[in-house]
This record gives C-alpha cells, structure tokens and sequence, in this order.
C-alpha cells in the first residue's frame, strides 16, 4: 500500500493494519470484495475490533474525564483497561491506524481535541500529509 | 375537516464547521459568505410560510447514541431536547423545542406502516440537527417552531438503503396528512454531498456529481433511491451516503416540486448544499397505491 512508505513505522505493526481486508459479508449495498481505495468502513470485525477503543473515545463527552486524560494520559488510559497495541496508537497520535483498526471518525475527533489537534488536522494525518500541504489542496483555506 | 400537510421541504448541510462559524460570528466573512448567504432565503421562506412543526432528519455522530445500541431509525417524542456535549463542550443553544403530541402519532404510525422506529424520550442533539436549526433560525428567532428529530444510522453499516429513507419519507407524509388537526409541517433532509472524513481517502469531493444529485433529488428521486451505498460512496466519498436523509425529505415531498432556491459551496472538505422545495400538493393517494 502507498502509505507504507510514507509511514515507515507500518512494517512493525501487526500485518492486519496494512492488509487490505475483506470482512466476509454479503450486502446488496456494499460490495466488500472491492474496497474504496483509503476507506475503511466501521462495521463487522472492524467494528468490533474498534469497539473498546471506540468506548474509550466516548469517555471524552465528559469535562471531568477530559481534565482527567489531559493530566495524567498514562494513568486514565491504564484505568479504562486498554490494550498496549491500542495505548501505542493513542501515543502516537495514529489517528489512521485508529480508522483501519475500527474506530469511527467521529469518536477519533472527540480523542484528537483532547491533544488540541482538529477535525482537519487529523484529516491531514490520515491522508498522511502536513496541515499545510493538506490546506493547499482546498478551495478557500480560511474556511476553517 | 382540518388536517395536517406538508408544505415544503428543505435540505442543508449540517458539518458542525458551519455551526461553530455562525455561533461565533464568522458568517460575513469572505470564507463563509457564500454558504451564510444560502441560508437568507432559508429564513425569510420559513418567516413566510410559517409551519407549526419542523421535522429534521438528521444522523447522530455518537453523541446521542453509541454502538452498544445503535438504532437503524430513532425518533424523539421529548417535549425539549438537550444540547449534547460532543467532547469540547456543549454549543451554547438553548434546549430544542419538540412536538410530543405530533410525535407519538408518527411513532405509531410510522410503526403501523412497519416502519420499525426506535422511540426516544430524552435525545440529546449533536450538529447533525444544531448546525441547520442555528442556520435556520437567527439567535433572536431561537426556536418558535417546534422540532420532532428523526435519526438515521449512517455510521455503522448495515444502514439503510437509499429507497427504504426515500420510503420513510412516504410513510411520514401519510401521517401528517391523516393527522387531524392543522398542521403545517416542513421536513429538513440533512447531509453533506460528497465528502469523506476518515482514511488516506479524506477529502475526497466530486463537483460533477454533487450537481448531478442536486439536479435528481429536485427532478427524478427514484433514481436515486434505486442507488447502492457502494455507488454513492464511490461517486461522493464514504461520508456522502448520509445524502439518503435527503431522500427522506424527499419522498415526504409531492413528486413533483417547485423549486424556490438552490446554492452550493465547497470551501474545505464538504460540499455543501441547500435547497428549498415547495410542495405541490395532491397525488397522495396514487402515492399510496406505489
């Protein structure tokens, strides 16, 4: 895959994460033999991979578990019961990692603004570019 | 005899992006103009017309809901609606207004024609519903027209197809039209076009197709019901299948319309549209035959 070069970090991740999957499921909508390209639907195994971590995402919703990861990250991370490999994407910021191992967009960007890290500044880190090479791609670059 | 009836219907964007520059003061900026004054037109018809009910059809963003329970279809019988806190803090809105008393008659209903919607009686709103009721409303109009949300699962698949929300819309007509009371209602159908907000894929928009859809959902819906969430994801990015609660207004809308107002912008990583169709009314019952 092309971000496996632009992410050198990738070969020392379990060989899912850079597999291309295919969850064994029949859709009339969704055809799961043909993946979109750099899309990574948030339902089956995924889905229930991500599930904890997802969970984890949701704890955001509250002032008081904001305050609490943004004081010691460690320590609340450790309390809800992560695993390593998912304490490491948290770390790392890997917020595509996050996307292919079954979290939602949506609770990633609850987890991202508790670093100070926006919607398209995460947008960014998944398309594997800087902030400033992502905003060059857009139409109006103040519409922020 | 007095009865309910769809006036008109009404489709808006809802990335929280537009509600946070409107809830801050940025909408006559130059990068906000173009979409802000899309949204005059919006206000001034709802002035104008007057409906005693706004029906919104919205998906949540795992604020009202998560996935260890996460409903198809949801709808809110509540008398008001909280300001959910997303993770930064709740937007500083006053609670939403809702319509119980309409509201449980579109649960029972819309069961009836086994439409087997969940039925909420706390739901709090997220910027699926707050961004188009802030746009709609200007601060000093907070709310004066209730709000009866309808909640559709466009996050975790299997969601529903593009022809099942073209029917709920169907099926919501049916009911306010058999309601008996007058009843004035406008139904919002709320999404961004093409966009995609998760994978190398993020950012991903389609122009072409953007107006192509614009042009179907106002001219021939059925064609777009007929849709995959495969064939939208491929032309408008994964995030654009939430253009299926388009579908819902527009299936509740008479099947042809009178278009009063179009405007499209894409600034960032959505391409943003808004429309307002009027209904024309008649037609229900060859509606209810199809």
């Amino acid at each position: 895959m092309p971000d496996e070069k632009r992410d050198p970090a990738a070969a020392a991740r379990p060989s899912w994460e850079t597999a291309v999957e295919i969850l064994p499921i029949e859709s009339r909508q969704i055809d799961f033999a043909k993946p979109l390209h750099g899309t990574y639907l948030t339902t089956g195994s995924r889905a229930q991979r991500g599930y904890r971590l997802s969970k984890f995402c949701m704890t955001f919703m509250s002032p008081a578990n904001r305050e609490a990861f943004k004081a010691d990250p460690e320590r609340f991370m450790r309390e809800f019961g992560l695993s390593d490999y998912e304490k490491t994407l948290i770390r790392e910021q890997n917020f595509n990692a996050m996307v292919r191992y079954g979290v939602n967009a949506f609770m990633i960007f609850k987890l991202a603004n508790a670093f100070g890290v926006n919607q398209n500044q995460t947008g960014a880190k998944m398309r594997l570019q800087t902030f400033e090479e992502f905003i060059a791609t857009r139409n109006v670059k103040d519409a922020l | 005899m007095a009865h309910g009836r769809i006036i008109g219907g009404l489709g808006s964007p809802h990335a929280p992006s537009i509600g946070v520059a409107y809830n801050t003061g940025k909408h006559e900026t130059p990068a906000w103009k173009p979409l802000f004054d899309g949204y005059k037109p919006m206000q001034a018809w709802l002035e104008r017309k007057k409906p005693d009910l706004l029906i919104v059809v919205a998906n949540d963003h795992a604020n009202t809901f998560f996935f260890d329970r996460y409903p198809t279809f949801a709808m809110s019988v509540a008398a008001e609606h909280e300001i959910a806190d997303e993770g930064w803090g709740k937007w500083p809105l006053p609670p939403v207004p809702g319509h119980s008393e309409f509201a449980w008659q579109l649960a029972h209903s819309l069961v009836d024609q086994e439409f087997d919607i969940a039925v909420c009686q706390e739901m709090p709103l997220d910027h699926g519903c707050l961004t188009p009721l802030s746009c709609f409303f200007p601060p000093e109009r907070r709310w004066w027209v209730p709000v009866v949300p309808i909640i559709v699962n466009v996050l975790q698949p299997p969601i529903p197809s593009a022809k099942r929300c073209f029917d709920l819309g169907r099926a919501i007509r049916r009911t306010v039209e058999a309601y008996p009371k007058t009843l004035d209602v406008v139904i919002a159908g709320t999404g961004g076009l093409s966009h995609q907000l998760s994978g190398e894929r993020y950012g991903f928009n389609n122009v072409e197709w953007d107006a192509r859809f614009l042009d179907l959902i106002e001219s021939d819906p059925e064609q777009l019901a007929r849709m995959t969430h495969q064939q939208l994801m491929e032309r408008g990015g994964a995030d654009s299948v939430e253009e299926i609660m388009w579908l819902v207004m527009r299936g509740a809308l008479s099947p042809k319309v009178r278009r009063v107002h179009r405007n499209y912008y894409l600034p960032m990583v959505t391409g943003f549209a808004q429309v307002i169709f009027e209904d024309l009314g008649g037609e229900a019952e060859s509606r209810e035959a199809a």
